[in-house]
């Protein structure tokens, strides 16, 4: 008889409580002790055994002995269940895929409904194609609400922007400090305009593209706080978003601006850093994210830090030296070399900041 | 990384962690390479103890270790082999006190089954969601060789072995380890719905 298989028949016995000779058990428990291998060849007849069993392929004396004895290990019989259960996963996947099989067969029927061509079928055929125009439009040429809405924002800032620090996908447009509330008239209803395109968006097609870009909206408009709240819905949703980190760096940025270094200069502070924070995040996610660069050189401008603000707009001119952002980050450096290196900010306020800073986002 | 001692033993056995420490210093010299054949000893004497018909060879493993750990002294200073027979020889003892306690002599009765084992919809449930946090490949690989029926089966793992590039063998292994983890979670889910 072939060695191998009497061992493997041995090891069945064993499972099954049905070996007597205390030498060849004995042998078999020595074996488990020392040898890897054996057991990795005991396992496996575990397992062969066990799908024997749920098989239903084992002998009526097995069968009992495999209940009586093999089943008293409560591992064991979790292990009996997880097969049974895997089975059963496996047998519904399946079943699924059956189904799609059976879709399949049943498109490719189509196929040859549509070969030869004659009267019936060239109508079928037409409305297969008018599909085939629809799809090709709704990918090529369709907007949907959010894109529409984005698109009349930046329409309303593409002349000036609206703050010093750069939005994700807003084209350049020079800054203004003295923007104030003189809108004019047009502006003003394009902006609505935009506002209930996103409102819309937000409502009809909720999204992380929507929740985001209506925060865009609220932001533009220094509501903060309702920026936050959409920039959050649109995290839970898209936790890896470079640009979206980047544009709540920009509100808490913009937010800390409107604070008053004199009345609360600790809210200015965490503000800022956890811009900073944002940006960095950003540049994780998204290391060719210009705007995130950008963004951090300006937070820094913030806090009157020449030596890091001069470093990091350097970083960005190595990556964007064309632009006309490119030209921007140039003239906040040459300001900054011919202001010279004093820091305005006490380095126990920065230490403040970059303690903060590594409890960001 | 420092192993820890089981419930079984800490609580009820009054094993130290010095004396702990001491049985893997006879182990080997290396920590690292005696817990590794501590948790090996450990293993197998369950195995043992399962294959001897035990429904509680965990806690008769603990025991015999237990055991060994309180003789450590003697064992050093007498016993010079493999240590593992040394485990296998006191759990022999143990198990022969414990058959006595069963009142059984190679005549097992069905221990009952816990209300807690007998959640089956739990377990598939269960199954369910370990299975979806499992790498992809290691997802389809055990659902594709739990497919099919019994004459399609081997041909099937076979053709899965092939297309894997290893031997049904090693698929085979491949398989207890995945179903090692999903064993883990299966029961630490259904300890929590339950």
């Amino acid at each position: 008889m072939d060695k191998n298989l009497e061992s493997l028949d041995t090891i069945k016995k064993y499972l099954l409580g049905d070996l007597h000779d205390e030498a060849e058990l004995r042998r078999i428990e020595e074996r488990i002790l020392l040898s890897d291998d054996f057991n990795e060849t005991l396992l496996i007849a575990e397992d062969n055994l066990i799908e024997e069993y749920l098989d239903d392929s084992l002998t009526k004396d097995e069968r009992e002995r495999f209940d009586r004895f093999f089943c008293a290990s409560p591992e064991r019989r979790q292990k009996i269940q997880l097969i049974g259960n895997l089975r059963k996963y496996a047998a519904h996947a399946n079943s699924q895929e059956s189904k799609q099989s059976a879709a399949e067969k049943r498109s490719s029927f189509f196929h040859q409904l549509f070969y030869p061509l004659n009267g019936l079928r060239l109508a079928a055929f037409a409305l297969i194609l008018c599909g085939i125009c629809f799809a090709f439009w709704r990918i090529g040429f369709y907007e949907s609400d959010t894109d529409q809405g984005l698109a009349r924002l930046r329409a309303v800032y593409s002349s000036e922007r609206p703050f010093e620090s750069r939005l994700s996908n807003f084209n350049y447009a020079p800054f203004s400090s003295t923007r104030g509330n003189n809108k004019a008239t047009a502006e003003t209803v394009a902006r609505d305009s935009a506002a209930r395109k996103l409102l819309d968006a937000a409502q009809n097609e909720p999204g992380a593209k929507s929740f985001h870009a209506l925060g865009n909206y609220y932001l533009t408009e220094k509501q903060f706080e309702k920026a936050f709240a959409q920039y959050d819905a649109a995290l839970k949703l898209d936790a890896n978003n470079a640009q979206l980190y980047n544009d709540y760096g920009v509100a808490l940025l913009e937010k800390a601006r409107q604070i008053s270094t004199s009345e609360e200069p600790g809210k200015r502070l965490e503000n800022l850093s956890r811009a900073y924070g944002y940006f960095t995040k950003a540049v994780e996610l998204n290391g060719s994210l210009l705007e995130a660069f950008f963004n951090k050189a300006v937070t820094l401008q913030q806090l009157s830090q020449p030596e890091q603000t001069r470093k990091a707009w350097r970083e960005y001119l190595e990556k964007d030296s064309t632009s006309p952002w490119a030209d921007e980050a140039r003239k906040n450096l040459q300001r900054l070399e011919a202001q010279g290196s004093t820091a305005k900010t006490p380095p126990q306020v920065l230490q403040v900041f970059l303690i903060a800073y590594e409890r960001r986002v | 990384m420092p192993l820890k001692l089981s419930l079984t033993m800490t609580e009820k056995h009054s094993v130290t962690q010095e004396k702990f420490d001491a049985l893997l210093d006879w182990l080997d010299d290396n920590r690292e390479a005696a817990g590794e054949k501590y948790e090996k000893i450990r293993r197998r004497l369950i195995l043992i103890l399962a294959g001897r018909g035990c429904f509680e060879a965990e806690e008769l493993a603990d025991q015999t270790i237990n055991r060994v750990i309180s003789k450590l002294p003697q064992v050093l200073a007498d016993y010079r082999g493999e240590p593992a027979f040394y485990f296998h020889s006191v759990a022999n003892y143990v198990h022969q006190e414990w058959l006595r306690k069963q009142d059984k002599l190679r005549t097992l009765s069905m221990p009952e089954i816990s209300e807690a084992e007998n959640t089956d919809d739990f377990r598939y449930e269960c199954l369910d969601s370990c299975l979806a946090p499992l790498p992809a490949d290691h997802r389809r690989i055990i659902i594709e060789y739990y497919r099919n029926e019994k004459k399609v089966r081997i041909e099937y793992r076979r053709k899965l072995a092939e297309e894997l590039g290893i031997s049904v063998n090693a698929l085979q292994v491949k398989i207890f380890r995945i179903r090692k983890n999903l064993q883990e979670c299966v029961q630490k889910c259904v300890s929590e719905k339950y």
